[in-house]
């Protein structure tokens, strides 16, 4: 699975989201640009659409049709679709599979509930709503309950915002990681009544969870991972990035499979493994036995503070 | 924060130090009075060894000891040394 960024711009603004990172970089992904970077994804891969918001971009159409055309499974991350056409596009999309994550806070904000509603229907399972959650508070449920009862894929995503490197955007504290918990597991209780379960993005941690509502989760579908891995978001440039939360760091400049990014990625990330967003990390369990990563990575480098020089350090008598 | 990382960066965790040398690819852990040292060293203490031995009760030899070893540590996170690999 490959992300690509189709376009910086973005009619939502939504508080979280990492497309800050995008200012600076080319505005809009060119056909050329985008056909290059379908020549290093392996035959039948998956390519997902994002942005800001990819259906903004002037040829959305012809992204989407060009990638159909060359045999991959097309994903677009949406938070609605910004034209009638881009709807058309969404709508025309090979059935049978999930390809429109729609991301209900700014889809519903911004579009209203009933177009989401409307879209719902439209897209019936080829529809996955979303959520990021960025404080505990009651929002997100009246979000969800707009789509519960509609036709859709039947997995709610769950994200947690996490901050970009060096802030600026709307984060969840570790510290409220446990109400957040809580507040997922209420969410997964209410959804499973409609024949939803809920499937948990990156950067969650383990500890969040209570033991019994790990269990429930497990028990009833949910997709929990508690892992932090190179996502790899492909710019226009060609470039791939870690994810837009890290911005530059870990950027790789040449277009090559994202496999092979990840790993060049996960090399470069490794000593930075070695702890976690809380302190109590490091003398984690869960944690040693590689049942939890210990957090998003950004929040981990945000821990980090810079040692003096080297000369300081290893100057004077011993 | 800068795109590119220091040459070392340090985290306190519970009862430990994790220091990590991002160019190299290596980081390694210091605990006890060989951790409270680096801190110190960090917080630009003027007499942070001696502080240390006073602190742990230290005799010399050790007190020179716990500084070789932090010192040792730099040195192979930074690829001029024996450290320990990446963790």
């Amino acid at each position: 699975m490959t992300n690509v960024v189709a376009t910086a711009r973005c009619d939502s603004g939504c508080p979280f989201c990492f497309a800050a990172r995008l200012a600076g970089w080319e505005p809009e992904l060119r056909m050329d640009q985008w056909l290059a970077i379908l020549d290093a994804i392996p035959a039948g891969g998956e390519v997902r659409l994002v942005g800001g918001e990819p259906t903004l971009h002037p040829r959305f159409r012809d992204l989407v049709a060009s990638a159909l055309e060359r045999g991959l499974e097309v994903t677009v991350l949406t938070g609605g679709p910004a034209t009638e056409d881009a709807e058309r596009v969404l709508r025309e999309l090979p059935e049978g599979r999930p390809s429109v994550i729609l991301n209900l806070n700014a889809a519903v904000r911004r579009r209203g509930a009933d177009a989401v509603r409307r879209w719902a229907r439209l897209l019936g399972p080829r529809l996955v709503p979303g959520i990021t959650v960025d404080r505990p508070g009651p929002e997100i449920t009246a979000l969800v309950a707009v789509v519960e009862d509609a036709p859709t894929s039947g997995v709610l995503r769950v994200g947690q915002a996490h901050p970009v490197l060096g802030g600026g955007t709307r984060a969840a504290s570790p510290r409220e990681y446990p109400a957040i918990g809580r507040i997922i597991t209420d969410l997964a209780r209410r959804v499973a009544r409609h024949g939803m379960t809920v499937a948990l993005d990156c950067g969650f941690v383990r500890c969040q969870f209570r033991p019994e509502d790990l269990e429930w989760l497990g028990g009833h579908g949910a997709e929990i991972r508690f892992e932090c891995r190179p996502i790899v978001d492909v710019m226009p440039d060609g470039s791939a990035l870690h994810c837009l939360a890290l911005g530059a760091r870990f950027r790789q400049p040449r277009p090559a499979p994202a496999a092979e990014h990840r790993r060049q990625m996960a090399r470069a990330r490794r000593p930075l493994e070695s702890f976690g967003v809380y302190r109590e990390c490091s003398r984690c369990s869960a944690r040693a036995r590689g049942a939890c990563d210990g957090g998003c990575l950004v929040h981990r480098l945000h821990r980090l503070a810079p040692a003096p020089e080297p000369a300081t350090l290893l100057g004077g008598p011993p | 924060m800068s795109v590119t990382p220091p040459p070392l960066a340090w985290v306190r965790d519970d009862e430990r130090v994790v220091v990590v040398a991002e160019a190299s690819g290596r980081s390694d852990v210091l605990a006890g009075p060989e951790a409270c040292l680096w801190e110190l060293w960090c917080d630009g203490e003027p007499d942070a060894a001696a502080l240390v031995a006073e602190l742990w009760d230290l005799d010399p030899d050790r007190a020179i000891e716990v500084s070789r070893r932090v010192r040792r540590l730099v040195r192979g996170l930074l690829g001029s040394g024996d450290g320990t690999e990446a963790t």
